[in-house]
């Protein structure tokens, strides 16, 4: 972790919502809480620009633009379990819209 | 959309419904969307152009089908990153050229109608007038309809049976009323199960029988 793990307060929630508009919370194993915004379509367009970029970059990507807490840099993500990076960016994904499962009526 | 539509929504759709003949409606994430499929001819400019367009095809799809809210490029760089993409992928999948099975279904979907009298008259009146287009037909009032059906059934020598409801509930035999492989006027008369030939229909006019 970049630094020492903040006491999380609802004022700092608040502030997050204000900062970025709608933000989830998931816990993963060893009850560690994380934070995260859903992704914007010119970020996506960062991450997906290069097709050549390894699918774990793109992960890595994504977690480090949108997880909002704890704190975690690229080598921070390193140290964390193996499934982390993927499930978070499965989350985040989805709080993004990807995966809509409505079905278009016709008019 | 399955939910009460606003009536904001409700007059949009009204609006586009007299622009575009067919337009579909999404809600996703609160949001209520509006879209047109792509036509032929932009499937298959993003086809060609997919390598050269950077990434963007999503984007192109978007911008040009989305017909409701009206969403600027900078919008789009700040909406979900998922709601442009997943709207992209139905707004193909609903335009049914990429799947075959969309495409059958759509085709079987269409061949159905053709029992319809109101498009059994629709294509009585292109076979008898190249020069119309189904699309021309549909700006015609009814008085217009009826008044070129009657020139159709003289030119093509055809009276064409309109079913009554009760008739309609029958079951219907298999295979289209018109075969447009031939224009052989004899062949025609003798393989429309709905049209009913006339031996010589103004020799029925003179002795006062039944003209339709």
């Amino acid at each position: 972790m970049t630094e020492a793990k903040k006491e999380l307060t609802q004022e700092i929630i608040d502030g997050w919502k204000e900062k970025f508009g709608d933000i989830y919370s998931a816990v993963l194993t060893d009850d560690v809480k994380y934070i995260y915004r859903p992704m914007k379509r010119i970020e996506y367009k960062a991450v997906i620009a290069n097709p050549e970029t390894p699918r774990s970059y793109m992960e890595e990507q994504i977690v480090l633009k949108c997880l909002i807490y704890p704190e975690l840099n690229a080598t921070d993500l390193a140290a964390e379990k193996a499934g982390t990076v993927s499930t978070l960016t499965d989350l985040i994904m989805a709080a993004s819209n990807f995966g809509v499962n409505e079905e278009p009526v016709k008019l | 959309m399955q939910d009460k539509i606003p009536a904001s929504i409700k007059t949009k759709i009204k609006a586009l419904k007299s622009e575009y003949p067919t337009i579909y409606g999404l809600k996703v994430d609160g949001y209520y969307f509006i879209f047109k499929p792509l036509s032929r001819k932009e499937f298959k400019m993003i086809v060609e152009l997919q390598d050269y367009m950077d990434g963007s095809a999503e984007d192109f799809i978007f911008k040009t089908c989305v017909l409701y809210p009206d969403i600027t490029a900078k919008d789009i760089d700040h909406m979900l990153a998922g709601t442009v993409s997943e709207l992209a992928r139905i707004i193909i999948d609903t335009s049914g050229f990429s799947s075959a099975d969309v495409l059958r279904n759509l085709i079987q979907e269409n061949r159905e109608t053709m029992d319809l009298a109101d498009n059994q008259i629709t294509a009585i009146l292109c076979k008898a007038f190249p020069q119309l287009t189904p699309d021309i037909i549909d700006d015609f009032d009814m008085y217009k309809i009826t008044k070129y059906l009657a020139l159709a059934e003289q030119i093509l020598g055809v009276t064409l049976d309109i079913p009554t409801d009760k008739k309609l509930q029958t079951s219907k035999p298999s295979g289209g009323p018109i075969s447009f492989e031939t224009d052989n006027k004899e062949l025609f008369k003798s393989e429309i199960g709905n049209f009913m030939p006339k031996g010589d229909h103004n020799l029925d006019k003179l002795r006062g029988g039944s003209v339709g």
